[in-house]
Parts: structure tokens; C-alpha cells; sequence
């Protein structure tokens, strides 16, 4: 069947198949799997966060996890974001840098926002603000800022509430001042203000306590 | 079935002929052709503006071009072969219906030459190691049923009914086949499954593919070449049983990386998993060790070297898959050229040698045509230096680029340049190993021809030979 099969080298003597010794199998192999299996169980213990869905690396417990999750009740920095686009980034900008086309100064590093009390801001954000105002040294004429707080929705308990979440935002986004702003403080600024009907001007805000 | 008279092997390997030549030839052609596209997607990291009007070429298409052709065009065809081949050897026993097998065979490699126009036309399914378009994928599973069919039954057919472990090796690897393939494909493809279970579904199945069934099918031949070989018994039954079940109860776990984008305990049982392969690993290195001890056979490039060669680099790759799983490694070696060194080891180093020497083993008997012994240690020294400079730069180049991802004072530019030195010496590989390619190509292919040649002499000198007596009457 075989064309040239006398060609073919080692095939006559090396065709009988290999056998297998029937020696018993050495202990070493057990005690190295049963090593690794209990290494492979504390590995397990330690990283594998014991079938918790929740669980991704590089978390290991559901408890480890918990400790990167922000604390309850504290800031939502997303509805201060979410309410500054609303409200506020028309003008402003995303960014905070401000558009000098309709003469809308920028927030971000601005001494206004980054003013150790909240009070100044709140009282812009409630009335709006018009007339000359200076911002990193520079002068804005043109723009004016429309009664953005008192406008939003909602009774006062919720305006403030907003005004709230809004200038933390702004503060913590643009002028990196971290605090938390409540809406009873707000409520307390505003009570000040609340017959006042005209925009606040650079003047009359540098009175108040910065 | 003929227990009284046992069949003599060149009647088996005779009748391993049809799908063997089908089997190895296509095997050949696929991993030719899978150089090139690897060599393409090597050449876009030195100069990415070189294949940017050649859509074929992309790194998106010439990557997956690459893998799948390397495995489904190459790897299992070769590693089928080699067990069928095995199992009729062992079995005593004719190959069944070798036309349909040699039949299946023929729709395999037309399943992998749809399967890669797909994606070199940018249907790729996205899993990797698995790009193959649906379409192509089902003509595999198919044309590898057809094969597994008759090769099932060529092993039940055996006069020899006493096992040897190749078989067992052999026959889980025929049998683990569909049932992944099986389960990726209907899972991924025709009713996938939701969000992040796809990526957990295509992780198993590539962890299973290059892990457990590149493994079973080359260590088949590994424990049937090295007592053969070395003309000395298997050291022995009970460790390569043991081998065995470690293998597949470990290794059917591992595949989902470290820092995979799953719930965590999934990537640990996983990591778990790949650190006990080194178990079964082990045991076959003491395999190994205790059959060749004392045997004065030079290997001399001829199919030894490959197989011992192969054993070893399982080993290696094996270590390094269970260092990258420990989270200090994984920080640094995840998402850099560290994986593709282990698998550029683990399919070039242990799998496709492992194989070349099977290959050259088997295809003297099966054809009856000597083969060169300098044109297969010609293959050895391109192959096997091919693969350590092809997988050591990247491994070496991973952990360099890991170590500067880590460091915020280096930009991301600066980590990718510097691993482009690496790089460069690995593309050397990839040359080297698409030139042993081409000899191993050229080495089958002149097989096959001088055997249909030599038919065809015969044939014509009975046919000559003939005439006159017609003549005459």
C-alpha cells in the first residue's frame, strides 16, 4: 500500500507502542496540590469577597467597600452639578469661565467665590447682580446677573435648599473651598434680603462681612 | 473487533492517511498565513501610518486574523489530526470512514477561511480568541462533529481495549471541544447573554481553549513520544492519571484575568485555579524526567527536541501564569505586553512545537515518504528561537511598561516608547517563526507531493506496463 515504505528510517524497529509503568504514584504531588488548595482557600478568604456580588476588585468585602462609599446625608455633589447646568452654566459656562461675549465674568479662582463665608454668594445667587464688578483683577461692566435664586422653583424651605447645593458646588468646583452649606444658613441669609427687588451692585456687597 | 489478528500499524496509519495529509496540510497553510497577519500587526506599533489605507491590515483586523488563524486554523486541526492518529495507534484499530473525516476536515478549513475573510471584512464578534463571525463558527462546530463522530467511533473500535493515557488525553480533548465551542457560540452569539456575563462566558471559553484543550491535546502526544522515543516505559500510569484529573478540574476555572471587570470572586477563583495548574504541570515534568532519564538519545533537532522543548515551556508559562495572578504581579503586569508573552509562549512554545514534532513523527509513517532529517532541525532552529524571542521581549517589555504605567512622574508616551526596543526584538520573532512556517509548510507539502507523485509512477508504470498484453489479446 505503501510507496516507498523501505524509505521510511525508524519504522520497522520502534513500532511496537509505548507501555506505562504500573509504579505507584509518589506523595509529593498530593502534598503540593493540598498546599496550594489551602494557600488557594486563604487567597480566597482574603481577596475574593466571598461571592458578594457587589464586590470588584480591587475591593475584598462587602465591609471594605463600605469604606469608600460617601458618607450618608453629606453632600450630593451631583444635584449642586446638575442645578449649576441648569441654572447658572448658560452664562457661566460649564467650566465656570465665564463668557466675556455678553460680559458674564468667570467663577473659576474668582475672589467671590472663594470668599471665606458663603453669605456674599448666596446673596448674588438670590437677587442676581448688576453694575461694574471687578473679577481677578479685571473690570466687567456689561453683564447683568438676573435673580437666578428666587426664581427657581419651589417655596422658600426648597429654594434655599438648592441655593445651597448650588454654591457648595461652586465653591468646591471653581474656587476649591470645601465646606457644606445648609439650607437653614441660607434660610437665614435670604430672611435679610427678602423685601429687596433690585440686583445687588459690587458696593453694597463689600459691606457685608466677605 | 479483530482481537485474534492485530492489524498492522502501516495498515493503521494507511488508513490515517486521507484526513491526516487534509488535516496537517490545511493546519500548515493556516499558520503560514497567521505569521503574515502577525508580522502586519507587529509592524503597525513601529509605524502606524503603514497599513492606514490597507483595511485588511489594521491592527483591529490583522490582530484577530492573527489569533484565529492560529487556533482554529492551525492549533486544532493539528492537535485533531495528531489524536486521531493516536487513538487508531493505540486502539489497534482502522481509522472509520476516513472520507469523512478527511470530509469534515475539508469544511473545517472552509469554516476557517469564511471565518477570516469575516473578519479581515471587520465582522469580528469582539471576544477575544473568539472573533470569529457566527456564520463561521457554526460550520466548525458542525464539520468538527462530523470528525469527532468517526474519530469516536475509530477509538470504540479498538482491539486493544486496556487504555493508554494518550488516549484519555485524546479523547478529552475531542470531547471538550464542542462542548466549549457549543457554549460560546450560543451564549455569544445566537442568544448572547447580558452586559457582563459576556465577557465572563468569553473568558472561560478562552481560558479553556488555550489552558485545558491546548493542553490535552499536546500533552497526548507528549507522553506517546517521549517513551517511544527514548524506547522506554511511561513513568508513570497513576502520575499521568494524576496529571490528568488535575488538569481538567483546575484548569476548566482559570481564564478570567485579575483585574477583569467582574464581580471579584469570579478573578480569584479563577487566579486560584491557575496557580493549582501548576500541579498537573509539575507532575508532568517529574513525567518527563523519570521516562528520558539515562536514555542516550540525542534529540538532534529531530522530533524529541521539539516535544522536550514543548514540556518545558508549558512549565515556564505555566509559573508565569500563576505569578500574574498574584495581586503585586497583576498591578504591574496587567494591561501591558505581559499576556501576549505567555500566550505567544504557551501556543508557540509548548503547543505548535509540541505538535511540529508529533507531526514529523507521524508523517513519514503515514506517507511512507522519509522526511529530511536537516529540514526538520532547519524548522527547529527557526521555530524554537522564534518563539523565546518572540514571547521573552514581551514578557520582559510588560513588566518594563507596567513599572512605568504605575509611575505618575512617566507620561503614558514615554511608557509606550520605551517598550518599543522590546518590541522590535519581538517582531524579530514573529519573522522567525513565519520563516519556520514556511519550512514546516514546505516540508508537508513536499510529503504529500512526493507521495502522490510516487502513486502516480506506480500507476503509470502498471498502465504502461499493461499495454502490450492488450495488444497482444
Amino acid at each position: 500500500m505503501n510507496p516507498d515504505l523501505k524509505k521510511t528510517s525508524s519504522s520497522s524497529s520502534a513500532e511496537t507502542e509505548p507501555t506505562a509503568l504500573m509504579t505507584p504514584m509518589p506523595v509529593w504531588p498530593f502534598g503540593l496540590m493540598l498546599a496550594l488548595l489551602f494557600l488557594g482557600a486563604w487567597y480566597f478568604d482574603l481577596y475574593g469577597g466571598w461571592f458578594k456580588p457587589q464586590v470588584y476588585s480591587p475591593y475584598t468585602s462587602l465591609a471594605h467597600l463600605e469604606q469608600f462609599q460617601p458618607p450618608k446625608g453629606g453632600i450630593d455633589p451631583l444635584r449642586g452639578r446638575k442645578l449649576y447646568l441648569d441654572n447658572c452654566a448658560v452664562c457661566h459656562q460649564e467650566a465656570g469661565t465665564g463668557n466675556p461675549a455678553n460680559g458674564c465674568p468667570p467663577l473659576v479662582d474668582s475672589e467671590w467665590v472663594k470668599s471665606p463665608s458663603v453669605t456674599r454668594l448666596v446673596m448674588i445667587i438670590s437677587k442676581g447682580m448688576s453694575g461694574p464688578v471687578t473679577v481677578n483683577g479685571k473690570v466687567w461692566n456689561t453683564g447683568v446677573m438676573l435673580a437666578v435664586g428666587d426664581s427657581l422653583p419651589g417655596d422658600e424651605a426648597e429654594k434655599s435648599d438648592k441655593i445651597a447645593a448650588i454654591a457648595d458646588y461652586v465653591r468646591y468646583q471653581f474656587g476649591k473651598v470645601e465646606g457644606e452649606t445648609t439650607a437653614a444658613q441660607v434660610q437665614a441669609i435670604r430672611a435679610t434680603i427678602q423685601d429687596r427687588t433690585a440686583n445687588f451692585t459690587e458696593a453694597e456687597l463689600l459691606k457685608v462681612e466677605p | 473487533m479483530t482481537a485474534t489478528s492485530p492489524i498492522s500499524p502501516a495498515r493503521i496509519d494507511a488508513s490515517c492517511r486521507l484526513p491526516l495529509f487534509t488535516l496537517f496540510g490545511g493546519a500548515a497553510l493556516w499558520l503560514v498565513l497567521s505569521s503574515v497577519f502577525g508580522i502586519a500587526a507587529s509592524l503597525t506599533f513601529h509605524k502606524p501610518t503603514l497599513f492606514a489605507d490597507c483595511a485588511i491590515f489594521t491592527y483591529g483586523r490583522a490582530y484577530p486574523a492573527w489569533a484565529n488563524l492560529l487556533i482554529y486554523g492551525f492549533a486544532i486541526p493539528s492537535g485533531l489530526g495528531v489524536g486521531l492518529w493516536l487513538l487508531a495507534r493505540l486502539g489497534r484499530a482502522e481509522v472509520a470512514k476516513p472520507f469523512l473525516i478527511a470530509l469534515g476536515a475539508k469544511f473545517w478549513h472552509i469554516g476557517v477561511l469564511v471565518g477570516v475573510i469575516g473578519i479581515l471584512s471587520g465582522d469580528t464578534s469582539g471576544y477575544e480568541w473568539f472573533e470569529l463571525p457566527r456564520y463561521a463558527a457554526v460550520i466548525l462546530f458542525l464539520s468538527f462533529l462530523l470528525m469527532a463522530i468517526w474519530i469516536f467511533v475509530t477509538y470504540s473500535r479498538r482491539s486493544v481495549t486496556e487504555l493508554y493515557p494518550s488516549q484519555w488525553f485524546a479523547l478529552a480533548a475531542l470531547f471538550w471541544l464542542p462542548w466549549i465551542l457549543s457554549t460560546a457560540i450560543l451564549l455569544l452569539q445566537v442568544y448572547p447573554v447580558r452586559g457582563v456575563a459576556q465577557v465572563a462566558i468569553a473568558w472561560w471559553f478562552a481560558g479553556n481553549l488555550l489552558n485545558v484543550w491546548l493542553t490535552l491535546a499536546g500533552l497526548a502526544v507528549t507522553l506517546y513520544l517521549l517513551p517511544k522515543l527514548t524506547e522506554r516505559p511511561l513513568q508513570s500510569y497513576y502520575l499521568a492519571l494524576f496529571v490528568f484529573w488535575t488538569l481538567l478540574v483546575f484548569g476548566a476555572w482559570t481564564g478570567i484575568p485579575f483585574s477583569s471587570p467582574l464581580p471579584a470572586w469570579m478573578s480569584m477563583l479563577s487566579s486560584v485555579a491557575t496557580g493549582l495548574v501548576i500541579v498537573p504541570v509539575l507532575a508532568l515534568i517529574s513525567i518527563v524526567q523519570a521516562t528520558t532519564r539515562g536514555a542516550r538519545v540525542a534529540c538532534g533537532g529531530g522530533p524529541l527536541c521539539y516535544t522536550k522543548f514543548g514540556a518545558w515551556m508549558l512549565l515556564v508559562v505555566t509559573i508565569l501564569a500563576a505569578l500574574a495572578v498574584c495581586p503585586k504581579v497583576a498591578r504591574v503586569t496587567d494591561f501591558t505586553w505581559f499576556a501576549q508573552g505567555q500566550n505567544a509562549l504557551r501556543i508557540y512554545g509548548f503547543f505548535a512545537m509540541t505538535m511540529f514534532g508529533a507531526i514529523y513523527h507521524i508523517l513519514p509513517r503515514v506517507s511512507g515518504v522519509t522526511l529530511s532529517p536537516s529540514r526538520v532541525k532547519l524548522h527547529f532552529w527557526l521555530a524554537m528561537p522564534g518563539a523565546l524571542l518572540l514571547a521573552l521581549p514581551l514578557l520582559g517589555g510588560g513588566i518594563l511598561q507596567g513599572l512605568k504605567l504605575a509611575n505618575a512622574d512617566v507620561t503614558f508616551l514615554e511608557t509606550v516608547k520605551a517598550a518599543m526596543m522590546p518590541f522590535r526584538l519581538s517582531t524579530l520573532g514573529e519573522t522567525l517563526i513565519a520563516l519556520g512556517a514556511l519550512v514546516f509548510l514546505l516540508n508537508i507539502l513536499g510529503t504529500i507531493v512526493s507521495y502522490y507523485r510516487a502513486i502516480a509512477k506506480t500507476a503509470y508504470a502498471e498502465a504502461t506496463a499493461l499495454q502490450p498484453a492488450e495488444v497482444k489479446s
